[in-house]
This record gives C-alpha cells, structure tokens and sequence, in this order.
C-alpha cells in the first residue's frame, strides 16, 4: 500500500466505521428524538434538491461574508494605526480589554431589535463579533514585525505607503490571518444565533422552524448541516491560507531544518 | 509628552479616553443622533448598572449562568483532558481522530440548540450539556498538542525504566501538557460563558441571557446593555481568577517563569 | 563561484553612482566625501547617561575605503548608524559634500550586519534588491534590469527568483550588497558585513567587495572586528578604542594594489600594520599624537 493510500485509511476509518455505525444503529428506529439517520440525510436532501434551502445557504453565507469582510476592513486598518502608534495604543487598553471580553452574542438582540430581521443587523452582529480577533491579532502582528526590516526601510527612505503595503503588512500577515480564522469560527457562531433570534431566513431560521413544528428529523438534518457548513468553510480556510502565506510555511519548515 | 510617559500619566489617559469615549456616547444618544435602541445613552445605563446588584433575580440570573457554564467546563476536562492526551500521544490515534475531532471543534454548538430543546427542553441540564459540548473541543486539542510536546527523550526514559502507563500519563505526561491545558481551560471558560449565555437568550432558559431577551422584549434598552456589560465583567472576573490560578498551580513550570 | 565570471562591465555602467548636481551642496557636482567632525553620541540625560562615542572624527573620499575598528561594544555600531541618519548624534556633525546629515541620507547603502533580518522574506532575492529602487520612484520597467545587473555583478545572476530563506549566509550576504548597489549608493556603510559567514566564504566576499568598489567608483566605511580583514580591505583604517569610543588613531594603510588573498598577507607590511593596530585597540594612551587628518 502506498504511503498516501495508507494515511488516506488512517484518516478515514474511524469517521467511516462512527457515521456507518449510526446509520445502522438508527435504521429501525421508532424514536421521537433519534430518528434513523437514513430519514435525517433524505429530508434534508429533499428540501435542498427542490426547497428552501439554497437560498437560506446563500443568505446566510452572504451575510457571513458581508460581515467578515467588514471586519477585516475595520479591523486591519484599526490594527495597523494602533499596533504603529503604542501610546494611542495603551490610552485605549482598557477600552479594548473590556470589548473584547464581552459576549457578543448578547448584542444580536439589540442589533435584531433596532435594525429589524432583515440581512443587515445580522451583517453588523456577525462583524462586531469577527472584528476583535482581526483587530488584536493585527495589532499583535504590527507590533512584532523585526526592526531589522523597519530599520531597512528606514535607512533606504522607503515611503511611508510604501512601507506599510510591502513590509508591514506582509509581515504582520500571519498573525493576522490567524486571527482572521478565529474570527471566522467566531462569524459562523453569531451567524447562527442572529438567524434563530429573529430570522425570516438562513439556515438558522431553518433550524428554527423544524425544532418548531417539531419535525424532528428536519432538525437534526438542518443541524448537521450547519456543522458541515461550519466544517467546511474551516477546512476551506486552511487550506487558503497554505497557499496565500506559502512563503510563511516553506520558510518555516526550511529553517525548522536548519535552526 | 513625557507626561504620558509615567505609569500614572498612562493611567489617567486611559481614564481621559474612556471617559470622553463615554461623554460623546452620551452627547451622540441624547441628540438623537444614534437610535437609543441601539446606543442607550450611558447615563441611563449606569442607573439600571447601578441598580442591578440589588436584586436578587440578577444574582438568580448569575448563578444559573456561572453554574451551567462552570459545571459544562469541569465535565469537559474531565472528558477532554484524557481524551486529548490519549490523542497525542500516539501518532496513529492522532491520525485517525483527526478528521472526527476536526468537524467536531468546528460545529457551531449554537446550532445544536433546537434539537437539545427538543430533547432536554429549557433546563439546566440542556445548558451544561450546551456548554460541554462547546468547551470539550478546545480543552481536547490543547491538552493533545501538550501531549504531542513532550519531549521523546523523556517518554523514552520512562518507557525504559518500565514505568507502568498509568503513572506515565499522571507523572510525565500530564505535567509537561499542563500548560497548554491550563491554557486550553481559559479559552474554553470564556467560551463556556459565551455559549450559555448565547443559548439562555435563544431559548429562554434562566439566566443571564434569558434577561438580555426579555429586557429586550420589554423594550428596555438601557437594561439589555447593562446586562450585556455584567456579561462583559463577568467573562473578564472569570479570565482574570484563571490566570491567577494557573500562575499558581503552575509556577514551577519554566514558560510560567518569564520576567514580567 | 567567482564574482568576476558573472560580471558583465558594460552592464555595470548602470549602476554607477550619478554623479548629482546638487546645489544644496557645497562640493557642487558628486561624488561626495564623507566627513564626520567632533561626533559625540551619549544615551540618556542627567546622572544615568551614557557617553558612547566623544570627538570622533573621519574622513570618507570618493573611492576611498575605510574601516573603523575596535573592540566589541567600542560603539563602532553606533557610530555607524549616526553616519546612516538612523540615530542623531549628541553632539559634532555628519556631512556628506557639505550637506548637513540629520535623516538617512540618499547617498548612502547600507548593508546590515544580520541580513537574515534585513531581508524581507515574502520576496524573492530580486524584489529584494529592487525594493529600494520603488521606494525611488524609479519606473517598474527600468527595476528588474537593475536588480538583475546588480545581482550579476555580486555573482548571484542564477539565483534571481529564489527567496532568502532558500539561499545560504553567504548568499544572503551578497543580496543585500546587491541590494545597496543597484540603489546607487556613493557610499557604502557595512556594519561587520561578514562576520555571520564561515571564512572561507568571508574571502570570497572581501574580494567581491574590493571589485565592486574598484568598478563603482564608490566609498565603502566597513565596521569589523577582524583587523586582519581591516588591513586587507582598508586604504585607511579608524581606530577607535576606550569608554567612551574615540578615535585612538587612524593609519593610512599603503599596500600593493590589487590586493589579494595570499600575496598580500604574506607582504611583511601586512603583519606590521596589525600589529601596530592591534597595539593601538590594546594601549590607546600610546597612540600617535596627532589625531587629526588633513
């Protein structure tokens, strides 16, 4: 057996043998609660083949987007001011301390109360959620870049804009692209609760809906499906950020060689 | 400038840009130029922060949400930290949990809310399931990436001296994994709050998020946000008790011992 | 592999320092000699200062390459970041064709002790040495061109579109020369430029340096602990010596040119001009009496 095929079974097995195990534990079952998992996959699939489905996906998706989009904008522009000036940083300490320990989900309901059900307070709930690992991380990342690199473009006179495009940043990029993952876990969570508070759409909504009308089977499936959502988009993210900081990667593990 | 350089200069900035933060907040709030629904003005808020802690059904509240969170964080180690253990430190458990253990940290517990309602309904119990099942994920990868860290020369030793498995896990594994499960039970203990009290606001269960909703329901705005900042206070008493401890319990661990 | 081999002269004419029609300057057309006068450098204020560096003086000509030497901790490190306007100096002046230095100075490329840290990572060896040039304002056609020749002349034409971390210290080394280069320096300020690499490759990069100087036309100040190295490279070398640093003296070194490894150092001069060095960082109250130079 090659030595990909090998890892391939080493990973796989034991997904393999659990969902195998539940399909077939579950296949007679006259539960409530436990419907069998053959129902659970086929009236998901029904509603995503020909229901509503798809679109709430593509609501809720948008608005995890939108929301982490905005995020990131704010954050990183907020991160590179305050990680650049320390003073303007320190006066602000105890202000993005207590933020930062702040539950955010808390906020959905006056965000859902004062803007409505629609897409956008749900944007503002999941962006206020995503923007402080963004912005910590940035500034953490700011702050860490080598002085050796600021001082070389000190003594070449590179511009200021210059600077921050082309040192700064891309040092900082990996700091910031970690807190842009934990940010994205964070989005996925305050996405979900801002659909089941006040929703006319989403998955979250979905959810909602089926635990209801308690159509049980509807909200397992709509369940599993956010956790496949949720796993997918974390999976998806890694391995976007192999490829985009691939010089951060390769150089880590030429110098875990030579170190 | 060299004002601010002082310890206490630093610390009376830090009060002057809180404080204007909070006097444009309220300027902002009373001209109507921010929806009050949305941005209480502070003054209204301090009256119901002010008030809070004199009634019992906010202390009610306090204690259902410490208990469920605080209750879901000790069963989590409990589970977690053996669990997580166990994964690393064999290479082929690693390998096959990985894929298990992935779509598992990145389920969004929240989701699960409806179908634990369905179940358990709005009590207690739901809420410590919610918040294990939410704060298992994090506490199982630290205390497997503690486990991955020590050092082969060490479990080596101890396998050659036949050290029977069970006092290698509590004597060598486990000490050299403290730190990162110390590490893994803050992050989870703040997530533990966050969670329960997300999944109180959803679902109506006591505490503190059950408060949030109805003071939200009750149009009462300035109390939603003094609920939300008694929230905040909460998460940062929590983190801060944690890390006391921790440096503590783990002073004779030499990352604890960095000159501050 | 041999710098020379790569080399391709008419090429190089590029990156000849301009000569620049400056007329903020009072030596009107470049290039420009360096001159330090009664540099005093101290670190904080009243009962915990530190004086590091007092009445220095140094001259850099055009062409000229000089070394300063010392001991470790002397503040030949400092001294050298006032000459690149990184650091402001207490007290004296920094003057480059007249001009009063008080910020990093066009004119001047420097090359970092620790390149690994001086590099950036997340761009290919070429961008590297084409960074300073955007930084310029020199047009995105005329850059790669540049860059390359300069990579050319420092015998790295190959290894263009690798990235630092995949090259050796050595390599490194010569990016960031390359870097200094392709700027079009008159002067080139080297913090112990090749004290990180094994000493063979330290041969290597002396002689690359004595040819890029000779080619260029430019200066070179070289901060070294190594007198061997000082003597071999020098046409003057600046010792400096004591707490806190001044100039104990500075010798004019007089050796056959071109220099070379071996012939050079077996040239009994050689051995003499380190020793009498040597003697100098040992004993600075025997120095020579006059300090200053013409």
């Amino acid at each position: 057996m090659s030595r990909q095929v090998r890892h391939a079974a080493q990973a796989l097995w034991l997904p393999v043998v659990f969902f195998g195990w539940w399909w077939w534990t579950s296949a007679g079952s006259t539960s409530i609660y436990f419907p069998p998992l053959a129902k659970i996959v086929a009236v998901t699939w029904a509603d995503l083949a020909g229901g509503p489905l798809p679109g709430f996906i593509a609501f809720s998706l948008g608005n995890l987007a939108a929301g982490l989009a905005l995020a990131i904008v704010v954050g990183i522009s907020l991160g590179m001011v305050l990680g650049w000036y320390p003073l303007a940083l320190r006066l602000l300490d105890p202000v993005l301390q207590f933020f930062r320990a702040m539950p955010k989900v808390a906020l959905v309901p006056l965000f859902i109360g004062a803007l409505g059900i629609g897409a956008l307070p749900k944007i503002y709930s999941i962006a206020l959620g995503c923007v402080w690992p963004i912005l910590l991380n940035t500034i953490d990342g700011v702050r860490g870049v080598e002085p050796g690199q600021l001082e070389m473009a000190r003594a070449y006179r590179i511009p200021l804009g210059l600077r921050l495009r082309r040192v700064i940043l891309p040092a900082a990029a990996p700091q910031i692209v970690a807190g842009v993952r934990v940010a994205l876990a964070i989005g996925v969570v305050v996405m979900v609760v801002s659909e089941i508070y006040g929703a006319q759409q989403g998955v979250g909504y979905y959810v909602l809906n089926a635990s209801r009308a308690f159509d049980v089977a509807q909200t397992w499936g709509g369940t599993l499906l956010i956790g496949l959502i949720g796993y997918v988009l974390s999976t998806s993210f890694v391995i976007a950020e192999r490829w985009f900081l691939r010089w951060h990667y390769l150089r880590a593990r030429v110098l875990g060689l030579n170190a | 400038m060299h004002v601010l350089r002082s310890r206490a200069g630093i610390r009376i900035g830090q009060l002057a840009v809180a404080l204007s933060i909070l006097a444009l907040w309220e300027l902002c709030a009373r001209r109507g130029w921010v929806d009050a629904s949305l941005l209480p003005p502070p003054s209204q808020i301090a009256q119901h922060v002010a008030a809070l802690p004199m009634e019992t059904e906010f202390w009610k509240a306090v204690g259902s949400t410490l208990a469920a969170a605080l209750t879901g964080l000790v069963i989590a180690v409990l589970v977690g930290v053996p669990m997580g253990i166990a994964i690393g430190a064999s290479t082929a458990v690693y390998r096959s949990t990985r894929l298990l253990v992935d779509m598992g940290r990145s389920f969004p517990v929240v989701a699960l809310m409806p179908v634990l309602v369905l179940l358990m309904g709005t009590t207690p119990k739901m809420l410590v399931v919610v918040a294990t099942l939410a704060t298992v994920w994090p506490i199982l990868l630290q205390s497997s990436y503690g486990a991955r860290s020590v050092e082969p020369l060490v479990s080596d030793t101890a396998r050659a001296f036949q050290i029977p498995a069970r006092y290698r896990f509590t004597h060598v594994m486990l000490p050299a994994a403290a730190p990162y499960i110390a590490t893994g039970i803050r992050i989870a203990a703040t997530f533990a709050l966050l969670v329960t009290i997300g999944v109180e606001l959803l679902s109506a269960t006591p505490g503190l998020g059950r408060e949030i909703a109805q003071a939200q329901e009750g149009a009462n705005f300035p109390l939603v946000m003094a609920y939300v900042f008694y929230s905040g206070l909460l998460g940062l008493v929590l983190s801060a008790l944690l890390v006391r401890a921790e440096r503590r319990l783990l002073a004779w661990h030499p990352s604890s011992r960095v000159a501050e | 592999m041999n710098a020379g081999q790569n080399e391709r002269s008419a090429d190089l004419e590029v990156l000849k320092p301009a000569p620049r029609n400056d007329e903020s300057v009072s030596e009107p057309v470049g290039p420009h000699a360096l001159v330090v006068q009664r540099l005093g450098k101290t670190y904080g204020e009243g009962a915990g200062a530190k004086e590091v560096l007092r009445g220095i003086d140094l001259r850099v000509d055009p062409g000229q390459l000089v070394c300063i030497v010392g001991p470790s901790g002397a503040g030949k490190t400092t001294l050298l970041r006032c000459l690149a306007g990184l650091q402001t100096s207490s007290t004296g002046t920094i003057s480059i064709g007249g001009r009063l230095i008080t910020e990093p100075p066009a004119e001047i490329g420097l090359v970092f002790q620790d390149y690994g840290r001086s590099l950036l990572p997340w761009m290919r060896a070429i961008d590297n040495v084409a960074f300073p040039l955007q930084g310029k304002g020199v047009p995105a056609g005329e850059r790669p061109r540049m860059a390359q020749v300069a990579m050319q002349s420092v015998g790295l034409g190959d290894a263009a579109h690798r990235y630092p971390w995949q090259l050796s210290g050595g390599m490194q080394q010569r990016v960031a020369i390359a870097r200094a280069i392709a700027y079009q320096a008159e002067i080139l300020l080297m913090d112990e430029p090749f004290a990180s690499v094994d000493a063979q490759t330290r041969f290597d990069l002396e002689d690359l340096l004595l040819g890029l100087r000779r080619k260029l036309g430019i200066s070179v100040v070289v901060v070294t602990h190594d007198i061997d190295e000082a003597v071999y490279l020098s046409d003057s070398v600046t010792v400096l010596s004591g707490t806190p640093a001044s100039v104990v003296e500075t010798i004019d070194v007089v050796l056959d040119a071109p220099r070379e490894q071996i012939a050079t150092k077996a040239d009994p001069r050689f051995a003499e001009y380190r020793s009498r060095i040597m003697r100098r960082i040992r004993r600075p109250e025997l120095a020579a009496v006059s300090k200053e130079r013409p």
